[in-house]
C-alpha cells in the first residue's frame, strides 16, 4: 500500500498508533489472564500493525456503505454489513445495537414528556445529559421508563 | 444467550491453526479502546471529508475493533496452547492471522 507508507511517518499517525498499541496491549493482558499464558510484547506490537491495517479496511467499507445508502454519516446498519461474516461479532454488535436503540427510544420520549410538560407552564428547554447513548456503558444498566 | 459451542468458519486447515474461538457471553464490557482514537483512525482512511460516524456507529465501529482484536488474541493463545508453548508468540499469532484477516 503505497500511501500506508508516507501515512505511517506523521505524527499524528504515530500517536494513533500508540494509543491503539496501549489499547491491545491491555486486551492481551485480558486474554493472558483469562487464559492463563503470557503475550510477548513483539506479538502486541505486531497485532498493532494488522490492527492499523484492517481499520483502514473497515474505514473503507464503511464509507462505502454510507454512501451507498445516500448519507454521509456512517450508522449502525453500517457497522452490521461490516461484520456479517462473523457471527460471533455480529451476535455481540446486533444486542449492542438493540440497546442502544432502545435507549434512543427511551430518551426521546423522556424528551418530548419535558417538552410537553414545559409547553404547559411555558417555554423551556429540556434537553437530558444522559440522552447520549455513549454514556450508558454497561448492558446491565437499569433504565427508567417513565 | 445461549452458549453455542465454537463453530469453525470455513476452517482448512484445522489440525494446523485452532479454530475460530466463540466469545463469552458476558454482558457488554466497558471499552478499553477509546471511541475517540477510533473516530481519528477512521477519518484517517475516508476519501470523502463529508463522510462521518454517527454516534451508534461510533460506539459500534469501537466494539467491533475491539471484539476483533480481541479474537486474535484469544486465537494465538489458543494456538499456544495447542502447542503447549508457555508464552503466546509470534509464531502462533503468524498461524491465525490469515483466517483471521478473512473473517471481517
Amino acid at each position: 500500500m503505497p500511501e500506508a507508507s508516507r501515512e505511517d511517518d506523521s505524527p499524528h499517525v504515530q500517536q494513533l498508533r500508540a494509543a491503539l498499541h496501549y489499547a491491545i496491549g491491555r486486551i492481551c493482558d485480558e486474554v493472558a489472564t483469562e487464559r492463563g499464558t503470557p503475550f510477548r510484547r513483539t506479538v502486541v506490537a505486531t497485532l498493532t500493525e494488522a490492527a492499523l491495517s484492517q481499520a483502514a479496511v473497515m474505514a473503507r467499507d464503511l464509507e462505502l456503505f454510507a454512501q451507498h445508502a445516500r448519507r454521509a454519516a456512517v450508522c449502525a446498519d453500517d457497522v452490521k454489513l461490516l461484520v456479517r461474516r462473523s457471527p460471533t461479532l455480529s451476535a455481540q454488535l446486533q444486542r449492542e445495537a438493540r440497546r442502544l436503540a432502545a435507549h434512543a427510544k427511551v430518551a426521546k420520549e423522556r424528551r418530548r414528556a419535558q417538552r410537553g410538560r414545559r409547553g404547559a407552564r411555558g417555554a423551556g428547554r429540556g434537553a437530558s445529559a444522559a440522552a447520549d447513548p455513549r454514556t450508558a456503558t454497561d448492558a446491565g444498566e437499569v433504565m427508567e421508563l417513565e | 444467550m445461549d452458549g453455542n459451542p465454537s463453530t469453525s468458519e470455513g476452517a482448512g486447515d484445522a489440525a494446523a491453526a485452532a479454530p475460530p474461538t466463540d466469545a463469552p457471553e458476558a454482558p457488554a464490557a466497558p471499552l478499553v479502546l477509546k471511541e475517540r482514537t477510533v473516530e481519528e483512525l477512521m477519518r484517517l482512511h475516508f476519501s470523502s471529508p463529508r463522510t462521518r460516524l454517527g454516534a451508534e456507529g461510533l460506539r459500534l465501529t469501537t466494539m467491533a475493533l475491539q471484539l476483533y482484536v480481541r479474537e486474535a488474541a484469544l486465537r494465538a493463545s489458543d494456538q499456544a496452547r495447542l502447542t503447549g508453548a508457555p508464552e503466546v508468540g509470534l509464531e502462533h499469532l503468524e498461524k491465525v492471522l490469515p483466517q483471521w484477516l478473512m473473517d471481517i
